[in-house]
């Protein structure tokens, strides 16, 4: 009978347990749209925010490259077409075994600089600073392999010059404007110290000399999931955090950042597998300690695109090594964890990602597991287990949707009528399988996290219409 | 088995139920959005077609704007055209503007605007408050005065533009205190009024402000330099210097500064315990261009801090008098590494290396 009772009690758990995690979501997506509305309001009438340039803060770009051959050429083409009235271009080749630092040279004519380098962060040893006389704002960073993106990031924060850097990913396609708007909260908030730009797919949209020139939704079904994916994550996930100052990850696909205010956090860590999230949440623990007023924010438009996984075996390893790096970063900063001068950070975003982010597999798997088996056991009817399936189904799917309104009510930036159909059905898809499959590689990363295994990266497969960029 | 297992499934059964009702009420509103969308583009494109041309022939003749026939222009539609006069009214100058206003007020764009200050929108407020700005609206002066204190930044700051664009000798006077107040008000936005009233109005009142104002007020208002003129603003930077003793403000001075006349002070000022304003002094001294100025911009590149060395560096090589074989000779005299290897990048990216 106990045991009857106690399953009895578990139902009830899983049971609340997606209720209030509906409604945690369902209260960021009312923000979001609070905040989206108020975005675009403004943003439609302001006009000629460039007219007057010499205000406008300038930025150094850093693009951190290993064996990028393939893209840097035209990843730097369009990096250097950005349009801003004051930046440079630092590309770090982090010790690439391939000919990624010859093709550079060659084709923008690179030359050994005497710069006179100064170590404020510490990364691996820099061997040479390389400069154009063609493109005077471009310069190149070779170093020592670090074993990761953030010692190289570290090396190009250290040659930057300006007082604002922007965090780039060789492959990641920019808007023209990406920077203007990036850059748009420092100016309207001197208070702000980060910013991030919600990224979006680019599996399937037609790429020119490094820009974007056509969107279009992804024939692959995994790509095409990971649209609504990546819609739920920017549209309502980090723009309702940023109505409460507590957006805890800016994406390293593109992130602009005031440096001095990473450099007194003292960088990237290296040994951070999510080193974008780590410098963030370590930002706001270092501004909260010390009473500072600042202001981390996100910038709702479209302004950098990249390619997502379209093989499950890619896709996987992105999972585990994602949910290992949350895992990670969450029990680097538990500190932060009900801080009594944490605000928002400490007391609801840091639980939130820890009770509905990273235990979230845990309690889906459990929940399938004891209500698949008390079923099979008889314990409880057949019709109980398929309600609880029905409901995860249903507000899955009602999480998806809210997102697609999000995103009718915001950009709209799949232009069709048959594109919101096509999203409508991948969100669907997305609940009967694909869900449950990253439930299990999210378990995986949880698992490597708990054994210290250090997680396999792997080569990211480009997609075919990135390929041909 | 309890009878409560069934009340847990009937709570899901109904929570189920409940979710995949709202996805397809939020479906149908998705889809809804989407065909408005699509429909509201149609017509945009339409009204384009139709009023660009009107718009772009009202620019080039006063006579068409104030007598050529128009177009039709139903109520529902005046929305629409507003914003597409805004875009377009924001996109010239000069005696087209006021061919462009002509044509407003003959199309009942500036009525609408009005009617439009007083929606509770944001968005069509913005719209209205810019619209009555571009046609120099007296009569709403008092109203958009009234929005200066806006919760909303862009409403205020709009307002502010509106003021400027209406009547810039009586706005500057009562937007400055709010430029003063307001240190969140986006500075590309203040500059661009500032700019648009023109220094021979902006600069009495921004020196009296920067004058008068407190270290951190002046310091923020130096940021608009631009819109004071040169003699004025060398006075103002010279009193500044000489009287105020704030790091940032002197920075700020130092900055904004372009012809001054007293080495001697700036010389003063590479001696500053704060880097920020020895780099700034270094920067200035450069474009004094005298021996004194090499003596103390020397000492400069052994400097603790990196851009203080970098600016005495650059400051150095850019000095007219100093040709390749004196840069080389200075760069091999130094004896602080630091000092050579910084005189060395300045010389490389000067390309006399």
């Amino acid at each position: 009978m106990t045991g009857k009772y106690l399953l009895f009690g578990m139902e009830w758990l899983i049971f609340g347990y997606f209720i209030v995690l509906y409604f945690v979501y369902a209260s960021l997506n009312v923000f979001a749209v609070i905040q989206i509305r108020r975005y675009l309001q403004i943003a439609r009438t302001a006009d000629g925010d460039n007219v007057f340039s010499s205000l406008d803060l300038p930025i150094s770009v850093i693009v951190p490259a290993y064996n990028e051959s393939a893209s840097i050429i035209t990843s730097i083409r369009a990096m250097l077409q950005l349009e801003y009235p004051h930046y440079e271009v630092i590309v770090v080749n982090d010790g690439s075994t391939d000919d990624t630092l010859e093709k550079i040279q060659r084709e923008f004519g690179m030359q050994r600089f005497p710069e006179a380098y100064r170590d404020r962060i510490h990364c691996e040893q820099v061997r040479g600073v390389y400069r154009s006389p063609l493109y005077p704002t471009l310069r190149v960073v070779d170093k020592v392999n670090g074993g990761s993106k953030a010692d190289a990031m570290n090396a190009g924060i250290n040659a930057a010059r300006y007082p604002l850097f922007c965090a780039v990913d060789a492959d990641s396609i920019l808007q023209p404007d990406s920077l203007r708007r990036a850059v748009r909260p420092f100016l309207e908030d001197p208070d702000t110290v980060a910013s991030g730009g919600t990224v979006r797919i680019a599996n399937g949209c037609s790429v020119r000399g490094g820009f974007l020139e056509g969107v279009a939704l992804p024939r692959n079904i995994l790509a095409l999931i990971q649209v609504v994916e990546y819609l739920r994550a920017f549209l309502y996930g980090r723009m309702g955090w940023t109505q409460l100052n507590a957006v805890l990850i800016i994406s390293g696909a593109f992130g602009v950042f005031a440096k001095e205010v990473v450099v007194q956090a003292g960088g990237y860590r290296s040994d951070a597998l999510g080193e974008d999230m780590e410098l963030v949440v370590r930002i706001h623990k270092l501004m909260r300690a010390a009473g500072r007023r600042y202001r981390i924010t996100f910038v709702p438009d479209p302004i950098c695109w990249t390619d997502a996984p379209e093989d499950l075996q890619t896709l996987r390893k992105q999972r585990i090594r994602w949910h290992h790096g949350l895992a990670q970063c969450l029990s680097i900063h538990r500190g932060l964890m009900f801080d009594r001068k944490g605000g928002a950070v400490s007391w609801l975003a840091m639980p939130f990602y820890l009770v509905f982010e990273l235990l979230a597999p845990v309690v889906e798997m459990f929940g399938y597991i004891v209500l698949t088996a008390a079923a099979l056991f008889g314990w409880i009817p057949w019709q109980t287990t398929a309600m609880f399936f029905c409901l995860a189904i249903g507000l899955g799917l009602l999480l998806s949707t809210s997102a697609l309104v999000l995103e009718e009510l915001s950009f709209h930036v799949y232009p069709r009528l048959s594109d919101l159909l096509l999203l409508f059905v991948a969100a669907l898809i997305e609940n009967l399988g694909y869900r449950q499959l990253t439930v299990l590689w999210r378990l995986r990363g949880l698992a490597n996290w708990m054994r210290g295994r250090v997680p396999e990266w792997g080569v990211m497969k480009r997609s075919a219409s990135l390929s041909q960029r | 088995m309890p009878a409560d297992f069934d009340s847990a499934s009937q709570a899901a059964a109904i929570a189920a139920l409940a979710a995949l009702a709202a996805t397809a009420l939020l479906f149908l509103y998705a889809l809804g959005l989407r065909i408005s969308h699509i429909l509201h583009a149609r017509l945009r494109l339409r009204l384009q077609l139709t009023w660009w041309p009107v718009l772009a022939d009202a620019a080039v003749s006063l006579e068409y704007a104030q007598c050529a026939t128009l177009p039709r222009l139903a109520d529902r539609h005046r929305p629409e055209i507003l914003r597409q006069w805004c875009t377009f009214r924001n996109s010239v100058r000069g005696a087209s503007s006021e061919s462009l206003n002509i044509l407003a007020r003959r199309t009942g764009l500036l009525t609408l605007a009005r009617t439009g200050l007083d929606q509770r929108a944001l968005g069509s407020k913005l719209m209205a408050v810019q619209a009555i700005g571009l046609l120099q609206d007296q009569h709403s002066w008092s109203a958009i005065m009234a929005l200066l204190d806006h919760q909303s930044v862009a409403m205020s700051v709009t307002a502010a533009t509106a003021l400027v664009d209406i009547d810039a000798p009586h706005a500057i006077p009562v937007v400055l205190p709010f430029v003063c107040r307001n240190d969140h008000w986006p500075r590309t936005q203040v500059a661009r009024f500032l700019a648009n009233a023109g220094a021979d109005v902006v600069s009495g009142p921004l020196c009296a402000a920067i004058t008068n104002g407190s270290d951190d007020v002046a310091a923020r208002l130096l940021r608009y330099s631009d819109c004071i003129a040169s003699g004025d603003l060398n006075k103002l930077v010279q009193r500044l210097l000489h009287e105020r003793r704030d790091p940032n403000l002197l920075a700020a001075a130092l900055k904004a500064a372009r012809a001054l006349n007293c080495a001697d002070t700036v010389i003063a000022l590479t001696r500053h315990k704060v880097w920020f304003v020895r780099m700034q002094a270094a920067s200035v001294l450069g474009q004094f261009g005298t021996q004194d100025c090499i003596r103390a911009l020397e000492p400069l590149m052994s400097d603790p801090e990196w851009w203080v060395r970098y600016r005495a560096a650059q400051a150095i090589v850019a000095l007219p008098f100093l040709g390749p074989h004196a840069l080389r000779r200075l760069r091999d005299r130094q004896r602080d590494r630091f000092a050579r290897d910084m005189l060395q990048q300045a010389l490389a990216e000067r390309g006399v290396a």
